[in-house]
């Protein structure tokens, strides 16, 4: 009987996970920094999309994502809560559409077509995700339920394993929830120290505090790249090189950066980085714990069973090699090939080009918010030296944010976010109890900044007039 | 006049007094509705259709404290105020009705502002102070609910909840079932930590239960003194509901 083999090329799963990593000292040498400026006057590469002259990136990719044009309580939606969740162009959605329809398989299980099938596309999510920040080898990405997930992860295996009593971490008071929480529990098993960071008078991480408060006790520091409140970005790079001086770690919240702008984790020198795919156009369901392999390969197991084994015996068992150690059980893989999807989508546009989109549009979105009376937006204002990401959290004096969205939803089809945004004590620290925020992405246009402002400034009048 | 809503509700009052509050132009209707009165039952007429000219002025009703409830039981409240909203045709009609009602909420005292009393769960801060009134002449303890919020809408929903279930018995207040106030929410009922309407009917409801045991000990018996009054109220809904299907063959 002759061997039927699949139409497609499988290439050899080890390839996927190549042997030949770079070797440390070797590292690529690409400034996210330098990426953020870059124009359009490169060449295009292969698969990437122009943009016509005259038309916003905004304009241009809108209509990949059919759920921007509907109609919410009478009004056009204008959605400006992308730090929340992003929206997802079609070509995610059939992917997994086409996944379901066409190959549902579990992975690394079996041998036949559908599986092997999965286990390809699955694997090369992996690859394109490990492209996308340029790790070193696909093996250095754990594919995880989110960024929480991901921290969870370190600090359960690393965390436990690493840290003792006196130990410090050096945070900050600007992270989220997810970056604080997992280690208030690990300190609190292990008798390690928190330590938080203040903001200066910008409204930026005190960089300076920061790099006073890091000791020999030190073990780990973790920050945020992007603050999903102060749109501001930390250099990653100057923390990691301060943090490496005292042989800490540093573990990087990567949630808001890896959507906008170019990430590398080579050239920031992480030792761990985390990012939600939800938050980059990709589905729910799924994220990613960058690892540099030998940390990873250091650590115990997160969670047990199938798939994160080599052997089980009864009194016993002995684990795969990192990712597979941290993936047990059968992964979201619709959700990891979504991702996958996801990645060349914005792969297509250039993240340089979208970074670029996005500090322009985030400037007319700080400046248009500006002029509202009233307002305080919290957060560094931008200018030559600080770039402010496209969102804004704000307050409007004597009214609450909650309220202010109620209106612009229910009056104006306008979506932005109220509440804490997952960062209470950054509330706490900046004295109030809730802002609003509102946040671009790509698919946002000045349009929708207008339409949002014009409808703000109304909401307010609403509340004035019954004072 | 719009449709739904009672012209004519039984409710003990002597007096009601008047000031005209602050009105959008365009909202040219004011809706009274009843609050708690001293002495014994009357009829009041509602001006349903008072219009108010575009001059600023200042509306509230003065509640007269009293521990003896108008005659409706939070159930029949809980009727009035879904009516009321459902009559409402857009949601930013439900808002405007919530400010007004939150301008009309009671005071909340300072010192009832602890962290104790906060509302778990809200995305706007609520403050919640329940009491226990010890039972009276016309028989069981009746629980008396304050709260307050730094949000207007939220203060809205809150006054609303206490309009219903402030001076009801402990077993009328955990009868309440969230989806009874869906019609007065906001967009899509949903149990989710931004619906505030759940947070606070749930907190009110928790707290009842802790303070009733608290009083009456921890005994599984009439713990409220007042189970003959939910009897009756059960029997007479029951009888409604046969009334409504008899009805309808």
């Amino acid at each position: 009987m002759a061997l039927k083999l699949p139409p497609f090329k499988v290439p050899a799963l080890s390839s996927l996970f190549s042997s030949s990593r770079m070797a440390l000292g070797s590292r690529c040498v690409f400034s996210a920094a330098q990426c953020s400026s870059s124009s359009s006057s490169t060449a295009l590469r292969e698969g990437e999309r122009p943009v016509p002259a005259g038309l916003s990136l905004g304009h241009l990719t809108r209509p990949d994502f059919p759920i921007l044009y509907q109609e919410v309580n009478g009004s056009k939606l204008v959605y400006l809560d992308s730090a929340a969740t992003s929206q997802k162009p079609t070509a995610v959605l059939k992917t997994m559409q086409d996944y379901y329809e066409g190959y549902n398989s579990n992975v690394h299980r079996s041998i036949h077509y559908l599986s092997t099938k999965a286990t390809y596309e699955y694997e090369l999510a992996r690859k394109k995700v490990s492209d996308f920040i340029n790790a070193s080898d696909p093996s250095e990405i754990v594919f995880t339920r989110n960024a929480t997930e991901a921290i969870n992860l370190v600090a359960c295996t690393w965390g436990l394993t690493n840290l003792k009593p006196g130990d410090e971490i050096v945070t900050t008071v600007a992270e989220h929830h997810s970056a604080i929480v997992p280690w208030q529990i690990v300190a609190q098993k292990t008798g390690a120290v928190l330590k938080f960071v203040g903001l200066d008078h910008d409204e930026l991480v005190d960089l300076a505090q920061l790099r006073q408060m890091l000791s020999k006790n030190t073990k780990l520091v973790v920050v945020h790249h992007v603050s999903n409140v102060l749109g501001s970005i930390l250099p990653i790079e100057d923390i990691a090189i301060w943090a490496h001086e005292v042989g800490a770690k540093v573990l990087v919240d990567a949630c808001q950066s890896v959507p906008h702008m170019v990430v590398d984790v080579q050239a920031l020198d992480a030792d761990f980085l985390v990012a939600s795919s939800h938050k980059m156009v990709g589905p729910t369901g799924i994220g990613f714990l960058y690892g540099k392999i030998e940390l990873l390969s250091e650590m115990p197991p997160f969670l047990g069973g199938g798939e994160m084994i080599s052997d089980v015996f009864l009194d016993h068992s002995t684990y795969a090699e990192p990712p597979l150690r941290f993936e047990a059980g059968t992964p979201a893989i619709a959700e990891a090939i979504g991702l996958g999807a996801a990645v060349d989508y914005l792969s297509g546009i250039r993240m340089e080009k979208i970074h670029e989109y996005e500090v322009e549009i985030a400037n007319y979105l700080y400046g248009q918010l500006q002029s509202v009376p009233n307002i305080h937006i919290y957060g560094p204002k931008p200018s030559e030296n600080i770039t402010h990401l496209a969102l804004c959290s704000f307050n409007v004096e004597k009214i609450h944010p909650t309220d202010i969205a109620t209106i612009l939803d229910q009056q104006h089809g306008v979506a932005i976010r109220s509440g804490h945004h997952c960062a209470q004590p950054l509330h706490r620290y900046l004295g109030i109890s809730a802002s609003a925020r509102a946040s671009l992405y790509f698919y946002s246009t000045r349009e929708d900044v207008d339409n949002f402002i014009e409808a703000l400034k109304d909401t307010i009048t609403f509340f004035n007039s019954f004072k | 006049m719009a449709s739904g809503i009672p012209t004519e509700i039984p409710c003990p009052s002597s007096s009601l007094r008047f000031r005209f509050s602050s009105i959008p132009s365009r909202d040219t209707r004011v809706f009274l509705r009843p609050g708690e009165y001293g002495g014994g039952p009357k009829r009041i007429r509602l001006n349903l259709s008072l219009k108010v000219s575009r001059r600023r002025a200042s509306v509230w009703q003065t509640l007269q404290s009293s521990t003896v409830p108008c005659g409706l039981s939070a159930a029949e409240k809980l009727d009035v105020l879904v009516s009321e909203f459902r009559a409402l045709t857009g949601p930013i009609d439900r808002v405007k009705r919530l400010l007004h009602y939150a301008a009309i909420l009671p005071d909340f005292e300072e010192s009832a502002r602890v962290h104790s009393n906060r509302v778990t769960g809200c995305t706007t801060q609520v403050w919640l102070d329940v009491g226990f009134e010890n039972q009276t002449s016309s028989g069981g303890g009746r629980m008396r609910f304050r709260a307050d919020s730094d949000s207007e809408i939220t203060k809205g929903f809150c006054s609303c909840l206490i309009w219903v279930l402030d001076g009801a018995y402990p077993e009328e207040v955990m009868a309440v079932r969230a989806e009874d106030l869906g019609p007065m929410n906001m967009g899509l009922v949903a149990h989710s930590r931004v619906s505030t309407w759940h947070n606070v009917l749930v907190s009110m409801q928790k707290r009842t239960k802790g303070l009733a045991m608290m009083v009456n000990g921890d005994e599984e018996r009439d713990q409220f003194g007042s189970v003959a009054v939910a009897k009756k109220m059960k029997k007479k809904k029951k009888k409604a509901i046969n009334g409504n299907l008899n009805s309808n063959c």
